[in-house]
């Protein structure tokens, strides 16, 4: 008997009945309904099932749960239905359903409750594989896609391992954060004894707009963030930077992309003593507008080529968003989809412990993330203003269809 | 465009960005930076002795820099010549001592390759890698064997006249050490005090020390200026140094993070992010003084 069956749960109704049998003419009901009508419909939810997995190009949320997973179990066959079975638990509860509809009040309820009545908040659920779940425990060695290794130590990372790495991860955006927590939460209640939860890390308020009519947002340093984001109708520059393509080495992985997360905690409180000249100098933009430093509106294009009386760049070299732009960077771009976190006090210094959880998603992070990072870490002059301290890769697969089962390319 | 090259070259680009920021920073008042802010500050017309205290700042605090580039330097060779003979005690000395110049210098370095990388070097969490720099002594001062540093010894020994070369024309304004005192600060809190910066050898407090010693450098290099022009926020901020000295003058000389009790970092925490806020308020006292001078 593996880990997994042992934890069945004895309430007459098995869990696998449920997320199968029990509710399965409602949940098509509200796919049917929200599939027709976009992206975001008026019923708050945004499809499962697509090319794409939900929660990369989809308009970002306003609260994030970012769960990363250990595997425990040493079984392939319990991961793979462990995987199947978070397939199914994804659909009802990204159109705002239960786990469970019909209970047996002599057992625990399977669904914990705290969502209902919350609808589905326009939840999405992105799942990620790291780099170790391709180890010599499943005879997955061979499907490791060669963009997927651990990122390297950049300079002056102060990596915890407590928000380090992972074996799976599950990105959950949604307009309501106990949404999103909730569904985090029943992921990993149904796989208790498969996997642990290594982090849960939550973020609220989106740092980054990923589509057109979306406004950009505001991070904790108070400055517009990811002006120059990849959105949902570049396609051309998706197909070029998002999405891995047929011809990349692992054909499981085309209509995917990878997920990088970094914890970057701000030093808040060197950043609010320094003056605003300064900070604007900083990032080489105007805090209040968004606008480049040679310009006077959020898109303006910025010129790195401007110099002013003194003959300096009036973007300084330094700038973030100079040593960040494509143009410096050999056109590399990323969709970021980052969110603010609150995290209590600094025992230690009495300071915030507040931040940034940024997430990117791109088609190759060796190529992309490691590369544009190892310039921000040398060059950018924000670096003294925040420090890495959690840092994950996850290769995300494309998005199934109703009649497929999360995971199955994987071990196919 | 900007060369690419130019910013990989490390010392040269940490250099330049140091020197560009910290103009900027120290030109609040000046036409050209007020145009492309989002706040407007009005000019001023300094009086002869106003003008006298920003060149008091911008030379005395010139000199510290430039003092703590040379402390490095000769504090390297001494540190090469300890490894070489094999005196771990000598070695440790001199270590301490190139890290306490190397502390003065960071704020004007600006975190960039220099400090981070090159001189400082991280220990890589959960690396294979040896580290770099200033902390790969420290783990072969700590962790031995000895010899071990002597792999990071050309690079440190090639840093030093170059620092000193490099950093010899810089001038700050007034302003912007004001800021360098904010950033020196916003170490010791953020990777001092937080987490820990010597993970070796324990000895954080030789970090302490050295950013508090150089601070107060900064303060006092400022002193004439603000005493002119913000006299109650530079009595906010002596009252604030002078706390964090008594403070550290409870601790016993060359003390390990074990023997330091830890409500004193707590203690020290919460003064230093006071202190930030009084030199970020003296930064904007000060903007738009200057010595006339940008470079030496």
């Amino acid at each position: 008997m593996s880990t997994s069956e042992a934890r069945e749960p004895r309430s007459g109704v098995t869990r696998r009945a449920v997320l199968t049998a029990g509710g399965a003419a409602a949940v098509g009901a509200v796919i049917a309904t929200s599939r027709g009508a976009g992206a975001a419909t008026q019923t708050g939810s945004i499809p499962f099932f697509g090319k794409h997995q939900g929660g990369i190009v989809t308009p970002a949320q306003g609260h994030l749960a970012l769960g990363v997973f250990t595997v425990t179990t040493p079984d392939r066959q319990v991961l793979k239905e462990l995987l199947s079975e978070w397939g199914r638990a994804a659909r009802r509860l990204t159109v705002g359903l239960p786990l469970q509809e019909i209970y047996d009040g002599s057992y625990p309820p399977s669904d914990t409750g705290e969502a209902l009545g919350l609808g589905a908040a326009n939840l999405t659920l992105t799942f990620g594989y790291g780099p170790s779940l391709f180890d010599s425990r499943f005879g997955l060695a061979a499907r490791r896609p060669v963009a997927l290794v651990d990122l390297p130590p950049f300079d002056g990372d102060e990596l915890d391992p407590a928000y380090t790495g992972g074996d799976l991860c599950v990105q959950a955006c949604a307009d309501d954060p106990q949404v999103a927590f909730h569904a985090i939460r029943s992921l990993a209640q149904l796989g208790l004894g498969s996997v642990e939860l290594h982090a849960l890390q939550v973020g609220s308020g989106r740092t980054s707009a990923t589509t057109s009519d979306q406004r950009s947002a505001r991070n904790l340093l108070g400055f517009k963030d990811g002006t120059n984001n990849l959105r949902s109708g570049d396609d051309a520059l998706l197909k070029r930077w998002l999405w891995v393509g047929e011809r990349d080495d692992q054909r499981w992985m085309t209509g995917g992309t990878y997920l990088v997360a970094r914890r970057i905690r701000m030093n808040l409180s060197t950043w609010s003593s320094t003056p605003l000249t300064v900070q604007e100098s900083v990032i080489g933009r105007k805090r209040d507008s968004g606008a480049p430093l040679t310009g006077t509106r959020e898109h303006d294009k910025a010129n790195f080529q401007a110099l002013d009386p003194h003959g300096f760049p009036v973007i300084p070299l330094g700038a973030h968003i100079r040593v960040a732009a494509p143009e410096t960077n050999g056109g590399v771009h990323l969709l970021r989809r980052g969110y603010n976190f609150f995290d209590g006090v600094d025992e230690r210094t009495g300071n915030l412990n507040a931040g940034l959880l940024f997430i990117c998603f791109q088609r190759d992070p060796v190529k992309q993330f490691t590369a544009l990072q190892g310039d921000l870490a040398r060059s950018d002059n924000l670096s003294q203003y925040i420090t890495h301290v959690g840092s994950g890769v996850f290769a995300c697969p494309p998005g199934i269809g109703p009649n497929d089962d999360l995971g199955a390319s994987l071990f196919t | 465009m900007v060369s690419r090259q130019r910013l990989r070259r490390p010392l040269v680009a940490a250099i330049a960005l140091a020197t560009t920021s910290v103009l900027l920073a120290g030109c609040g008042a000046n036409a050209h930076v007020a145009a492309r802010t989002t706040t407007t500050i009005a000019g001023k017309v300094p009086s002869r002795a106003e003008q006298a205290a920003a060149l008091f700042a911008t030379t005395r605090y010139r000199r510290q820099i430039v003092q703590a580039a040379e402390g490095f330097s000769t504090s390297v060779n001494a540190l090469d010549g300890a490894l070489r003979s094999g005196d771990r005690q000598a070695a440790i000395k001199a270590w301490a001592a190139a890290q306490g110049s190397f502390d003065v210098l960071r704020p004007v370095l600006l975190g960039g390759p220099a400090s981070s990388a090159t001189y400082d070097g991280q220990l890589l969490a959960g690396s294979k890698t040896k580290g770099q720099g200033l902390h790969a002594i420290e783990r072969a001062l700590f962790q031995g064997p000895l010899s071990d540093g002597l792999a990071a010894m050309p690079e440190l020994r090639a840093a030093g006249p170059q620092l000193v070369i490099g950093l010899f024309r810089t001038i700050l304004q007034p302003s912007a050490i004001a800021v360098n005192q904010v950033h020196a600060l916003g170490f010791l809190a953020d990777h001092v005090l937080s987490s820990s910066q010597e993970r070796v050898s324990h000895r954080d407090l030789v970090d302490v020390l050295a950013i508090i010693h150089a601070v107060r450098g900064g303060f006092n290099a400022l002193h004439p200026l603000a005493n002119l022009v913000d006299p109650k926020q530079l009595s906010a901020t002596s009252t604030g140094l002078d706390q964090v000295d008594a403070l550290l003058s409870t601790l016993p000389p060359g003390a390990t993070d074990a023997e330091v009790p830890t409500e004193v970092w707590a203690r020290l925490g919460r003064l230093v992010s006071v202190l930030q806020f009084d030199f970020g308020q003296l930064a904007g006292s000060t903007a738009g003084y200057s010595s006339g001078r940008y470079y030496a």
